[in-house]
């Protein structure tokens, strides 16, 4: 709702500031509508954050040559809801409401911004519409990404200021592209060439293209991350619960500690994986309710040096096997593989340690993810169990740390 | 027109060149080497699950490249048959542990072996779930299949046996042949099932390429086997004839 009312405001203040002109050349701006509509037919989509990289920009910018910097507004809004209703399937109404209700305001207030910028620059210089243009695209383009940067922090874990960073690497060539384009838009219409604006249409698909590609490319290691998770779930049935909320905890432990941000990611995929190296050992051993053998042990051992070994192999993870390699180690020097003592131990290691121990004691909230032959203790006790082994078996410091979280969590009756 | 509409367009020109590059040559390279690095992990678990498997990979994907250039694939189907050889078995990991580490494949009774034919289905079940790799499951699900549809798992029609599964199930085969039998019993076995088991214009291909392929195997076992004279003493009666005398 906010999102909504600051919209409103700033395009009142571009009302109140900028003259009205009512001679519009209306097919020209189907025209131009059109052509904004089909490249925001296509988006890209970035999976895992819900962000839409929008192409109609240099079109939409088009507009302010025809009608300024309201039809502008107006235009960006009329496009943005076309393309929502026939990108979103009528069966899903409730999604199209969602993502309008975010994306409409943000476009909003982008393009009001940004028009601003154009009525500035026409009231000094009224002469060179290009330049209005271009500081139109980048103010757009800068409001947007900070916007939707704001709105990524919210909702998932990390900073304003590293999703302004993520949003910005590599946006330097699309930013040129875009204003480039916009301004071949613009050069156009100037010269009255509207019939060879629609092949700009071409250039903007090739960016589309590009950009969805590298988007793939960041993807692939994440997808591999899942497909081994799902090997691993396939050889000796784990809920997929219990590793997502040991991540989850690990990387909030981490952070509590004082492990840097980028660190702490891979500390939560590490925590992930941690158990990746069970696809070679043994389920029915795993799974064996009674106590296991010597031999038994042994082989179960062997996990976490097998997925140190797998890890090893993949350049995107193997900076964090070894700490999935050291995670049944001891500060009391009675762990394996190595028997490293105290201070040999990567904290990363410590960390997963605990957060495993104490997901595998409370176990999952829901009785089909409790482990079956080991009575679950509530959360309290579990941390109470977690403190008794404090020294020996647990790194003190992590452990006080890991209370911390859960207490902030509300898990823990403080 | 201006001169400022042309040097904008132009400046379109320049990006649109530079965006083509990138998006034809720079890209799929890049992608297609991330790839790569990134499956090796999952070879990688199969052959420490079954440490029986270990090491065929590398000779699958040697045998498979060249078949592929040999049949004339299309760029697209090499890489696709490239990475199907990694992912085979991935399948592998819902097979019992005890199966086949503890029994010989000669003793398996028929729920055993349907047991581990199975892992196909699996493998491409699993893949079906990654996004980047869907267009993989059908040769995986397909690369334990007969050619004639005779047994294994059925397919529709002859078209939804890509070529890359019929590849890959052949020089499965022949590789774990070659391996427990030797080459000339899994030869043999090529050329009698081609037709039945096997595509015979696959079986064709790879019976060409065989020599050249065993030799260079050959070559770096010889390698090896030099490296192990030279560090240690020798064991092998049959090799200590062909040496010079000690």
């Amino acid at each position: 709702m906010l999102l909504w009312a600051i919209a409103v405001a700033v395009t009142i203040t571009v009302a109140a500031l900028s003259p009205w002109s009512m001679v519009v050349k209306w097919p020209m701006w189907a025209l131009l509508v059109g052509l904004a509509w089909v490249a925001e037919m296509k988006p890209v989509h970035f999976q895992r954050h819900g962000v839409q990289l929008s192409l109609s920009l240099p079109f939409v910018a088009g507009t302010l040559l025809l009608g300024g910097p309201l039809l502008a507004i107006f235009t960006e809004a009329i496009v943005l809801l076309l393309a929502l209703v026939s990108r979103n399937s009528i069966h899903k109404p409730k999604r199209t409401w969602f993502w309008a209700r975010l994306n409409l305001p943000i476009g909003m207030i982008s393009a009001a911004v940004g028009a601003l910028g154009w009525t500035a620059q026409q009231s000094s210089r009224a002469d060179l519409p290009l330049i209005g243009l271009a500081a139109y695209v980048a103010l757009y383009l800068t409001v947007n990404m900070l916007l939707v940067s704001r709105l990524n922090s919210m909702m998932g874990a990390r900073s304003f200021w590293e999703e302004v960073r993520r949003g910005s690497t590599g946006a330097g060539l699309t930013a040129i592209s875009y204003v480039t384009f916009a301004l071949a838009v613009g050069a156009l219409m100037v010269e009255g060439q509207f019939l060879a604006v629609p092949f700009l249409i071409l250039p903007l698909m090739l960016l589309r293209h590009v950009v969805a590609r590298h988007n793939q490319a960041d993807e692939l290691s994440y997808e591999t991350m899942v497909a081994l998770t799902i090997m691993l779930q396939r050889a000796h049935p784990y809920t997929h619960g219990h590793l997502e909320r040991v991540g989850r905890t690990a990387e909030e432990v981490g952070l509590r500690l004082g492990i840097p941000r980028r660190r702490a990611r891979m500390l939560r995929e590490a925590a992930v994986l941690h158990d990746i190296g069970k696809i070679a050992v043994d389920e029915q051993i795993l799974d064996k309710p009674s106590k296991l053998t010597e031999s038994e042990y042994e082989h179960v051992k062997l996990h976490s040096e097998f997925g140190y070994r797998i890890l090893l192999d993949s350049p995107r993870f193997s900076d964090l096997a070894p700490w999935i390699l050291y995670h049944h180690e001891r500060p009391d020097g009675k762990g394996y593989p190595h028997q490293l003592t105290d201070i040999e131990i990567p904290l990363e290691s410590k960390i997963i340690a605990v957060a495993d121990a104490y997901d595998a004691m409370s176990g999952g909230t829901e009785s089909s993810e409790k482990r079956n032959y080991r009575p679950t203790l509530s959360p309290d006790s579990a941390m109470q169990e977690l403190e008794r082994c404090c020294g020996t078996q647990f790194d003190p410091r992590v452990v006080a740390a890991f209370r911390h979280v859960l207490t902030e969590q509300g898990v823990l009756s403080a | 027109m201006t001169e400022a509409t042309w040097v904008i367009l132009g400046l379109v020109g320049v990006i649109t060149a530079f965006l083509l590059h990138y998006a034809f040559v720079t890209q799929p390279r890049l992608i297609a080497q991330r790839r790569r690095e990134g499956l090796r992990v999952f070879s990688t678990a199969i052959e420490l699950r079954f440490p029986g498997h270990s090491g065929t990979t590398r000779r699958v994907l040697g045998l498979a490249e060249a078949v592929g250039a040999e049949l004339g694939l299309s760029s697209t189907q090499k890489s696709n048959l490239n990475l199907a050889c990694q992912l085979r078995d991935i399948g592998l990991c819902a097979v019992p542990w005890k199966l086949i580490n503890f029994h010989s494949p000669m003793h398996w009774s028929d729920a055993e072996k349907a047991t581990y034919e199975r892992h196909a289905e699996v493998g491409a079940a699993m893949l079906e779930l990654v996004p980047s790799l869907q267009h993989l499951a059908a040769i995986v699900r397909y690369h334990r299949a007969n050619f004639d549809g005779s047994s294994g798992p059925t397919f529709p029609s002859k078209d939804d046996l890509p070529i890359e599964a019929r590849i890959l199930g052949t020089i499965d085969d022949y590789v774990s042949g070659e391996r427990f039998q030797g080459q000339l019993l899994a030869r043999q076995h090529l050329t009698d099932e081609a037709g039945r088991r096997y595509d015979p214009a696959v079986v064709a291909a790879l019976l060409r390429v065989l020599p050249s392929m065993s030799a260079e195997a050959r070559l770096e076992d010889l390698d090896l086997a030099d490296r192990a004279v030279s560090s240690g003493p020798r064991h092998q009666a049959g090799r200590d004839s062909v040496g010079p005398p000690e």
